[in-house]
């Protein structure tokens, strides 16, 4: 009884931490520079990127649950094909939505809806992951990852919005039923409109990749420094107990 | 072998059904792309002219006559109508259509000239957008194939002065820098529209008949029949010139839509609407018809038998002079009542200076009397000789004034035209008339006045007798 | 049709519409095969040789199968397998005839499917209207020509983002900035550089 409710927990456990793993520990963007084109291209606002974002995750949830599916179905020979097939199919029928009922972020996404077919993210969630899982992991896999890179992206398209316009749009792109800017911060002098131009994303990315850099070696370097002053003291506890045992010793003997 | 047939099995299987996914998507989501890609299309311009945004479209494609190709319509929510738009054909190079904008009141608010330009970068598709007055409300770019960034800057620099500028100002906007090739496609845009705007296209077949022609109006659009419409030509100064009737029908061959111009009783001619559109056959068989030409229309009765298309024209023709009699028939009572229809059989009176009256009708309600009277005054002076004055005056039942027309008077120059002006002042007169009202009226010319006077008077007291019978 | 179209199509498609950075297309070889000039050179190469191949062979699918056909909306899936065929087919047709070419371009081969700059040039063809503009045989030469001017603005990018790397590699950069972060820098200040080239034509 103990033992199966451990089980159980356990369980939970890895499928909060396959969900969890995509937002930061794996993060396509910022960790594994997975889907870098959008990344870019379709994060000059906040929406786009969150609109991208919701694109990818309708695709890699769906084409994860159908790779893993028919994962015992498909020889190897034909495995990518078909993984192409699946995934081209998912994209083919997000642009459709997407043109018919959000035709503003349809047309500031452009091309980058197709390349979503290209996007490494997916092929290689399918290929890594999907073609060996549960469905359900595979799901929530997909999920995760995903949601990890929509996070990344409106983190992107948040910054490069604010630095540029110096408001955060919202239902501009996306059918929201209201419309309007949050923030407005007009420091019209200080609008750096390269920003929302092709240059900005490359600086973007590269400033909080950086920050991401710098955080994680802080951190590193803490843990390392833990690890010294843990075995620091190891070392001096042991010296102190080798002088105590060798003036034991020596008492006893004296 | 079965190894590999079955691989070729499952990948027939995948790709089938992917097809039928997509295939169902496609057959939900078409309908609404198709709305989508028409409101986008439509919104721009509702947008320029700041039109209230339509929720929904309607696009009728029956064309009205020959120059028009379509009609848009906006509704709004609850829908109530929010604006209107009237496209027409332009057979330009480069023009692809003229849209007349009107609001959901039906003002015409302006129109919009969408031109396609393809230069060395792509096509760019430019609006430009006039007020009534021929002022630039916008210049706007739709599409393009230039760097978005380059464009927007465009839009931002070069595009906003283009605002409010008037079409005499033209060379203003040649000279302007930006030496690139998108925005070189728009100024080009711009000029070819203001030639367009100058030169109408359907103006161009009317000044076949009517050379000075420089602005036309539709005023009657027949609700049945061949003939479709009675269109009003003016000149420069706003002067009618005189009326076109457009003609269609369809033969077996063709649409054959025909202008025929008659001018106060004249026959001037008869000729194919957009004359680069039609056969050779049709303008051929037009030709003969040249023989009527100058004739008063009641002795132009064309028979003619010897091309297919005859038939059709005869019949056209025929059609639009029995309009024209119609329409003048209507015209004589229209000036008297606004809404007349028709005239009863005329009463004679004996009592001087009356001669009869007749009662107008608006279908069967009784709008008033028309009376006509006749004053001989003879010589009146050394140096003004008089003569025979004929004058209508219209009476409503309740015994006012509603119009004086003067059908015959014996002077010319500018005390006819100080008469005319002042007989306005008529208008609504209920009783004899008082001092003030005599010398209002006799400006320019004393004697005139005096007749007029006393033959509304006269009227007034006939309708006065009349009613108390 | 004069010599100027074909003229603005290569300048536009190789320096003011650069495939990598204005357009953000092919960004995933662009920072993961540039660490060395040589290997971006080959990566540029067979780049090249798909992107135009692989132009024409969608374009032609594009106007002679799927529109008469109404089918328009499956494009993308199409072109991905067309894509993809392709550069299976390019693999086995070079390893049969030189085993040289084949070490030289057969690595990056495989890689060449997953880059978003072909089938993003081949798309763009069509989105671009050029069968439109100057009619199906004409676009034809011209989609071809933007072709070729993308590839060329893909090999001119990489490759002088791959020397400076190389520089970048024995430069004293700060811990945090090393590697990717600095290299995007370096992007950006490039794209702000091809920026400058905006209106040209």
């Amino acid at each position: 009884m103990v033992q199966s409710t451990a089980k159980k927990k356990k369980a939970g456990n890895t499928y909060l931490t396959n969900f969890v793993k995509g937002f930061i520990r794996e993060n396509p963007i910022f960790v594994f520079l997975l889907g870098m084109c959008p990344a870019l291209a379709v994060t000059d606002s906040l929406e786009t990127g969150l609109g991208m974002g919701l694109l990818v995750v309708f695709v890699l949830t769906l084409s994860n649950i159908v790779v893993s599916l028919i994962k015992n179905l498909i020889p190897d020979e034909i495995r990518i094909p078909s993984y192409i097939v699946i995934i081209a199919t998912f994209v083919t029928i997000v642009e459709m939505l997407t043109e018919a009922f959000a035709p503003p972020l349809y047309e500031s996404l452009g091309i980058f809806i197709p390349l979503i077919v290209v996007n490494c993210l997916i092929m290689g969630r399918a290929t890594s992951f999907a073609s060996k899982n549960t469905v359900l992991m595979s799901a929530i896999d997909g999920l995760g990852m995903a949601l990890g890179f929509t996070v990344a992206l409106m983190l992107i398209g948040f910054s490069r919005e604010i630095l540029a316009t110096g408001a955060i749009g919202y239902g501009i792109y996306l059918p929201l039923p209201v419309e309007g800017s949050l923030f407005n911060l007009s420091y019209a002098l200080f609008n750096m409109e390269v920003f929302v131009g092709p240059a900005g994303g490359f600086l973007v990315i590269g400033i909080w990749l950086a920050v991401f850099n710098a955080i994680g070696q802080s951190k590193q370097r803490k843990k390392e420094e833990d690890r010294r002053r843990w075995i620091e003291k190891k070392k001096r506890e042991a010296a102190e107990r080798k002088r105590k045992k060798a003036m034991e010793s020596a008492g006893g003997s004296a | 072998m079965v190894y590999k047939l079955r691989i070729a099995l499952i990948l027939f299987v995948i790709g089938a059904l992917s097809g039928l996914s997509i295939v169902a998507v496609n057959s939900f989501t078409e309908d609404i792309i198709e709305q989508n890609y028409l409101r986008q299309e439509l919104e721009v311009y509702f947008d320029i002219f700041d039109l209230e945004k339509a929720e929904q479209f309607e696009v009728d494609d029956e064309p009205r006559d020959v120059y028009c190709r379509r009609e848009a319509r906006g509704y709004d929510a609850d829908r109530n109508k929010t604006g209107e738009l009237n496209f027409f054909c332009v057979e330009d190079d480069d023009v692809w259509e003229r849209a007349v904008v009107y609001d959901g009141n039906g003002t015409r608010l302006g129109q919009v000239f969408r031109i396609d330009h393809e230069n060395a970068h792509g096509e760019v598709i430019t609006l430009v957008a006039f007020d009534n007055n021929q002022d630039i409300v916008e210049v706007r770019i739709m599409r393009h194939t230039n760097t978005p960034n380059y464009v927007r800057r465009i839009e931002e620099n070069h595009l906003e002065p283009f605002k409010g500028q008037s079409l005499g100002d033209v060379s203003f906007y040649d000279g302007r820098t930006g030496a690139t090739v998108t925005y070189n496609s728009v100024v080009r845009a711009v000029n070819i529209t203001a030639d367009n705007v100058m030169a109408d296209r359907a103006l161009a077949d009317y000044r076949r008949f009517y050379p000075d022609a420089e602005s036309h109006e539709t005023v009657f659009r027949y609700p049945i029949g061949c003939i479709e419409a009675r269109i009003a030509i003016y000149d420069n100064d706003e002067n009618l010139l005189g009326y076109i009737y457009q003609a269609t029908k369809d033969n077996d061959h063709e649409a054959i839509t025909l202008n025929i111009a008659i001018q106060q009783g004249e026959f001037l001619g008869v000729k194919s609407a957009r004359e680069d559109l039609a056969s050779d056959e049709l303008l051929e068989a037009l030709e003969k018809y040249e023989a009527f030409e100058g004739e008063p229309i009641d002795n132009v009765a064309p028979d003619f038998d010897e091309t297919v298309y005859d038939e059709t024209i005869n019949h056209l023709v025929n059609q639009a002079i029995v309009r024209c009699q119609e329409d003048d028939e209507a015209r004589h009572i229209r000036q008297f009542f606004l809404w007349a229809t028709s005239m009863g059989e005329e009463v004679e009176i004996d009592e001087e200076p009356l001669l009869s009256y007749r009662p107008v009708y608006e279908n069967d309600t009784l709008l008033g009397h028309v009376y006509e009277a006749e004053i001989d005054t003879g010589p009146l002076s050394n140096t003004y000789e008089g003569g025979v004055f004929n004058v209508s005056v219209a009476v409503t039942p309740e015994g006012v004034v509603n119009n004086i027309v003067v059908n015959e008077i014996n002077e010319s120059g500018y005390v006819r035209d100080a008469l005319y002006d002042n007989l306005d002042i008529y208008r609504g007169i209920d009783g004899p008339l008082d001092e003030a009202t005599h010398s209002d009226a006799l400006a320019g010319g004393t004697t005139l006045g005096g007749v007029i006077n006393d033959i509304i008077e006269a009227a007034l007291a006939y309708e006065d007798a009349r009613e108390d019978d | 049709m004069s010599m100027t179209v074909f003229f603005v199509a290569i300048v536009s498609a190789m320096l003011i519409n650069n495939v990598v950075l204005m357009r953000f297309l092919g960004v995933c070889p662009f920072l993961g095969v540039s660490k060395k000039s040589e290997t971006a050179l080959g990566m540029s190469a067979a780049v090249m040789f798909v992107m135009v191949v692989g132009s024409i062979l969608t374009y032609l699918i594009y106007y002679f199968v799927l529109e008469p056909n109404d089918i328009t909306y499956i494009s993308t899936i199409a072109f991905i397998l067309v894509i993809a065929s392709l550069v299976q087919f390019v693999e086995m047709f070079i390893k049969k005839i030189s085993k040289k070419l084949y070490k030289a371009l057969g690595i990056y081969l495989p890689l060449i499917v997953t880059n978003c700059a072909i089938l993003g040039v081949a798309e763009l063809n069509i989105r671009e209207g050029y069968a439109a503009d100057y009619g199906i045989g004409q676009g034809l030469l011209v989609a071809t020509t933007s072709a070729i001017g993308a590839a060329l603005g893909f090999a001119l990018v990489i490759f002088a983002f791959s020397s400076i790397r190389e520089r970048l590699d024995a430069a004293n950069v700060p811990k945090a900035w090393k590697g990717i972060p600095i290299s995007l820098i370096v992007a950006g200040i490039m794209a702000l550089a091809f920026l400058g080239l905006e209106g040209i034509v």
